[in-house]
């Protein structure tokens, strides 16, 4: 047997526990995106207002959105799970991964699949090919939104981490990764030498969409190359954590007892 | 002879409900820090997009720099206060422990009311005085005096009460449709435009405006941000007017709908 | 020898108290094929030592084997060679048919698609579970769902199954029903099972020998008969009369005497429990009455008087 058929599988059993639900998972989906088609009226309303920010119009603060939906969407609809890594690492849920011959971070990544995420995928389609100039454009938006979703799942595991070392609860890790995602959401220019940098090392959002859309709008190759790199680098810094927390974990020394 | 609870005992039990939210929210001292830290991300955030308008862009609006951070610095505390209340009773629904909750004599849903005013009367107290020293520091000035914080308060309070109805009401609709998650995103997104949580409705098209006021949503963010911007009494009297209004019809709902709800979780099955 | 324990101990730190020894210095080894059940109250070490031999906690001090891998080091291989069922955690893909979550472990074992067939169909013959193959795991009762469980932890044929509270929850004829199963699919295939549980219904049913745990000490480790000759002979009575204040009679030992209420201890080896019935029904108005072994706390502390 092919010995990476299980990864698939894994990923495939997930999303069809959830279509099996066909009703409701349209119903999310739907709604999700009419909730990202309203959240673009209050874009369109400020910069009704603003007409534009140092140069950033309505259509490429549309096209940040978008990328930012499209990677949000392929995170919880296939990687899903990544928000479940505190809580498994608190109520013990991770010895069911850990008792496999697998990886114990994929399956916990393949572990949820929330149907809204189609509905961000398509939204943040729709919203990129309305802010995009061509098809081509609109098609390397997806693909930046893709690598960008590899940053966010990264994140999102690496906040999750904490849970090894801390007793932060899941809620904390939720609300922290809803921080990281406000900075990934709205242009980042004009901010402090020390935000920026952060933006670009520690807190990767700057990669998401926000130096996509600057490719978008004047190609640089250095500037993709980063990207591509931070897709690559974040994950296996998350990788390297949950090991690292593996090991914590395996050690049964809690800063809280919660089993 | 069985016992019965009279109106006294009633609200004893309501407020022992409030006591509880407030002292298990204030007992997660975490949860609080994640809800400050998501605060001054948003509004630091947004304060940095509005320092660099043209200046006329807000002028146009009759708006100022201040101004704006303070009022988002406001509609920010109602939204994060009340979070997503709808989830408790949505889980309950789900998971079936609603059942056991309806079979006391003081209902299921004024109780969960009264518990999410004491989660958010905590919040909106612990956010606010570092909220408005985060918003002095972004902007250097405040927009309005001491005497006008009681005012603000009362209004912040009102405000956050009309969305905790619309988040009950959201809640609930877990029983017709299996979860809340899709009438949450569309109230939520509503409420954020039309309650104009990044800019104030004077600075909307005047269509829109008029379409917002025929909806609570302004009276859950709008007014009381706008009673700190602009607290000359006849906009205050109007503002609070406006909020006791919609208070006490989204309310009036929340009993119809928790009646209801009583109704189809019983006879419509779902207890099974 | 398919596992083998020696000096295993177990720390743990906790920020602001002091450190909790769970486990200390258990010698035991385990042999293919056999059956084995960890008894002791809760906290005394069963779970600890379960991780500990599943690679899922590291020790502070010791050795372990299983199936020839260390397990705290060479958790990934030895995955292969162990199955382990949760009574409190499922396995299994909560929305899927229970055949489907099937397959998938095959995948996650890599196992040869015609070998993994013709094991699944033997494992569901014995376990009775072939109705249930295109069920939901959703809509499973919990007894159904743990022979699915069960099943599934034997799909990659491994050496050793660890149970940990399998029949928690279940009902009594489930928890039959289970027993009998898990018996006949160790002695099939023959799988060596570590159970740990509370129900000595389950030791009884299952096991040939047991290991009783307390402090995180072993405190015996004897075949099941001579822990029933020695111990299980013990049988309650409690009767519920109409008598306010029931009397006790001949030589039964009074446990406890409550309105309408009489528990008596009974040696089961000395006392015929049917004379002592009859001799009940004579003497009290009984409304009811239960025959139960001594519950597994007294024959603990029983023990402990005898080996602190």
């Amino acid at each position: 047997m092919n010995r990476f058929a299980w990864i698939p599988a894994l990923g495939l059993a997930n999303l069809r526990s959830e279509l099996l639900r066909p009703w409701n998972a349209a119903l999310l989906g739907a709604f999700m995106a009419i909730n990202n088609f309203v959240w673009f009226g209050v874009w369109a309303l400020f910069f009704g207002l603003a007409g534009d920010v140092r140069g950033w119009t309505l259509r490429d603060v549309t096209e940040i959105y978008g990328i930012l939906a499209v990677g949000y969407g392929i995170y919880s609809a296939f990687f899903g799970g990544a928000r479940n890594v505190a809580l498994f690492i608190q109520n013990g849920g991770l010895d069911v991964y850990l008792g496999r011959p697998r990886s114990p971070l994929l399956g916990v990544l393949f572990s949820r699949c929330d149907p809204t995420g189609f509905g961000d995928i398509a939204s943040g389609a729709v919203l990129i090919a309305w802010a995009a100039g061509s098809p081509a454009e609109w098609l390397l938006a997806l693909v930046f939104a893709t690598l960008g979703a590899s940053v966010l799942v990264s994140v999102y595991v690496a906040i999750n981490c904490l849970a090894f070392w801390t007793s932060a609860r899941p809620r904390l890790c939720d609300q922290l990764f809803e921080s990281f995602l406000q900075f990934a959401m709205v242009p980042q220019i004009g901010l402090p030498v020390f935000v920026t940098v952060l933006l670009y090392t520690v807190l990767p959002a700057a990669f998401i969409a926000f130096v996509p859309v600057e490719i978008l709008r004047a190609f640089s190759l250095g500037k993709a190359a980063a990207v591509v790199a931070a897709a690559t680098v974040f994950p296996a810094i998350a990788a390297g954590l949950f090991r690292l927390g593996l090991r914590r974990y395996a050690s049964g020394n809690r800063a809280l007892d919660v089993r | 002879m069985s016992a019965r609870i009279t109106s006294a005992g009633a609200f004893a039990a309501l407020a022992h409900a409030f006591r509880l939210g407030w002292s298990e929210t204030w007992a997660q001292r975490s949860a609080l820090l994640g809800t400050f830290v998501n605060y001054a991300v948003i509004l630091s955030l947004w304060a940095n997009l509005y320092r660099q308008l043209h200046p006329q862009s807000l002028a146009r609006a009759s708006l100022g720099y201040a101004q704006v951070v303070w009022y988002l610095a406001l509609t920010e505390l109602v939204a994060l206060a009340i979070g997503y209340a709808f989830r408790q009773i949505q889980d309950e629904i789900l998971d079936g422990s609603v059942t056991a909750l309806l079979v006391r004599p003081v209902g299921y849903v004024a109780l969960t009311a009264a518990q999410e005013i004491g989660r958010t009367a905590a919040k909106i107290a612990a956010l606010a005085v570092p909220g408005a020293a985060l918003a002095y520091w972004l902007t250097g000035t405040a927009p309005f005096g001491a005497a006008v914080v009681p005012a603000v308060a009362v209004s912040v309070m009102a405000g956050a009460a009309n969305l905790l109805a619309m988040q009950v009401l959201v809640g609930l609709s877990t029983a017709w449709f299996g979860t809340a998650r899709p009438v949450f995103f569309i109230a939520q997104k509503l409420m954020f435009v039309l309650g104009g949580l990044i800019l104030p409705l004077d600075a909307y098209p005047a269509v829109l405006v008029k379409i917002a006021w025929l909806t609570p949503f302004p009276a859950m963010l709008y007014a009381p941000a706008s009673v700190a911007l602009d607290p000359t009494w006849p906009h205050v009297a109007a503002m609070l007017a406006v909020q006791a209004f919609w208070l006490g019809l989204a309310w009036l709902a929340v009993v119809a709908a928790s009646t209801a709800f009583e109704r189809r979780y019983v006879e419509g099955g779902l207890a099974a | 020898m398919i596992v083998e324990a020696k000096g295993l101990t177990k720390t743990f730190l906790r920020a602001r108290s002091e450190p909790f020894t769970a486990v200390s210095g258990v010698d035991f080894t385990i042999d293919a094929g056999e059956r084995v059940a960890f008894i002791g109250p809760n906290g005394a070490g069963k779970s600890t030592t379960l991780k500990m031999l599943t690679g899922l906690l590291y020790p502070s001090a010791g050795a372990a084997r299983v199936a020839g891998f260390v397990p705290w080091a060479e958790r990934r291989r030895l995955a292969y060679e162990i199955g382990i069922v949760f009574g409190q955690r499922s396995q299994l893909w909560y929305h899927l048919r229970v055949r489907d979550s099937f397959d998938l472990l095959a995948k996650i074992y890599g196992l040869d698609s015609k070998l993994y067939r013709a094991r699944a169909e033997r494992i569901t013959n014995v376990l009775q579970i072939e109705a249930l193959l295109d069920e939901p795991v959703k809509t499973l009762s919990l007894g159904q769902r743990m022979r699915c469980e069960i099943a599934a932890a034997l799909l990659h044929g491994p050496k050793v199954l660890f149970l940990d509270e399998p029949t928690i929850g279940l009902d009594v004829t489930a928890k039959a029903l289970l027993r009998e199963h898990l018996k006949h699919l160790a002695e099939a295939e023959d799988t060596a099972i570590v159970l740990t549980s509370h129900d000595i219904g389950d030791i009884e049913h299952i096991c040939a020998r047991v290991i009783l745990v307390n402090h995180g000490r072993i405190l015996l480790d004897e075949p099941l008969e001579n822990l029933r000759a020695s111990f299980l002979r013990e049988k309650r009575i409690t009767i519920v009369t109409e008598d306010e204040r029931p009397e006790p009679f001949g030589a039964a030992v009074v446990v406890e005497r409550g309105p309408h209420r009489l528990t008596l201890s009974i040696d089961a080896s000395t006392f015929a429990i049917d004379e002592v019935v009859a001799e009940a029904l004579k003497r009290l108005r009984v409304r009811d009455l239960t025959i139960e072994n001594a519950p597994l706390e007294e024959i603990i502390r029983h023990l402990y008087r005898e080996r602190p």
